[in-house]
């Protein structure tokens, strides 16, 4: 089964992202900050992470910049869940290594297929 | 795929709670003059988290106050305001006033939209009024060239306003402004660009 590691500090919209994927057949781990997400993404062995932007402790620009240094998270799908679509933030996501954006408030089936897409 | 969003409205609300009794300490602790930096990253990520939260789960009228809110927000995040008394009053009311949004919602009453309105309005001023700060101390040439004289010998402005495409989806509403000016006493025509572009070609 496909893992994911949903970091978000919001926990209703880690629940909502655990449910949707999880019936859409993948296994969901929550993380709250870019702190514990880095922590869990070290040896969790996860296919795809899904990363909030703004968020204490270590944001998710932080928070991909960190993975990409890690071996184990070199090649690993990192996509930015936000709110924010401003592109100076995105192309600073890009930059960071961010495989791809997605914007909040977002349709569930779109979500799943957007991951579909990036563990192409 | 179907989920039914109401199951996640109560963690929403308790978080959303306690992130404004975050923001509100943060508040109090925010002197007049350049913010702290931390603080105002903190204040920021509050607003931005229940317009992600609230945009998310169908509530629409908090997305729409939070996203002016943040917007204010990012103005001090980024320097390009001051925190002046009356900005932090207008910041500690808006907590107020999200909480009595959430308290509406939560307990299925109507939201005061008037209340929300209001304050909204003052917000999007203040932010309005810093710009006009920075077009005061550099040189005044939009204003002399969009300030005209009619026929009639009455001065008037042209206001050219280009909304961008993304402006409904950030849950701005144009002809909210469009009400305002034509509430301003003042005579106002509105000409759509788009149509005159047409015309004259």
């Amino acid at each position: 089964m496909t893992r994911v590691l949903t970091v978000d500090d919001s926990a209703a919209m880690r629940d909502l992202v655990s449910l949707t994927l999880q019936q859409a057949g993948f296994e969901v781990a929550q993380a709250c900050d870019g702190v514990e997400g880095l922590d869990m993404a070290r040896d969790g062995n996860f296919d795809l992470i899904l990363a909030d932007l703004n968020m204490p402790n270590m944001n998710g620009i932080e928070l991909i910049r960190a993975l990409r240094a890690e071996s184990s998270c070199r090649t690993t799908p990192i996509l930015m869940l936000t709110t924010e679509s401003d592109l100076v933030k995105r192309r600073e996501g890009k930059q960071a290594g961010a495989t791809g954006w997605i914007v909040k408030p977002f349709f569930p089936d779109q979500l799943v297929a957007s991951l579909h897409r990036a563990l192409r | 795929m179907a989920l039914d969003l109401a199951q996640f409205h109560e963690g929403f609300y308790e978080e959303s709670f306690e992130a404004l009794d975050s923001m509100e300490s943060a508040l109090l602790k925010l002197n007049v003059g350049v913010p702290d930096k931390e603080l105002i990253g903190t204040i920021f990520r509050v607003a931005h988290s229940i317009k992600g939260g609230s945009a998310t789960f169908g509530f629409t009228e908090i997305a729409s106050f939070t996203h002016t809110l943040e917007t204010l927000l990012d103005e001090l995040r980024s320097g390009k305001m001051q925190a002046t008394r009356s900005v932090c009053d207008l910041l500690l009311k808006s907590v107020d006033v999200l909480r009595d949004m959430l308290r509406a919602v939560q307990h299925k009453q109507p939201v005061d939209a008037q209340q929300v309105a209001d304050l909204q309005f003052d917000l999007e001023l203040a932010i309005a009024q810093k710009q006009s700060v920075e077009e005061v101390s550099a040189p005044a040439i939009s204003a002399a060239s969009n300030s005209r004289v009619a026929e009639h010998g009455e001065r008037y402005w042209r206001i050219d306003f280009k909304p961008l495409p993304h402006l409904l989806a950030h849950g701005n509403d144009p002809l909210r402004m469009l009400r305002e000016l034509a509430a301003s006493g003042r005579s106002c025509r509105f000409r759509s660009i788009a149509a005159a572009d047409r015309a004259g070609s």
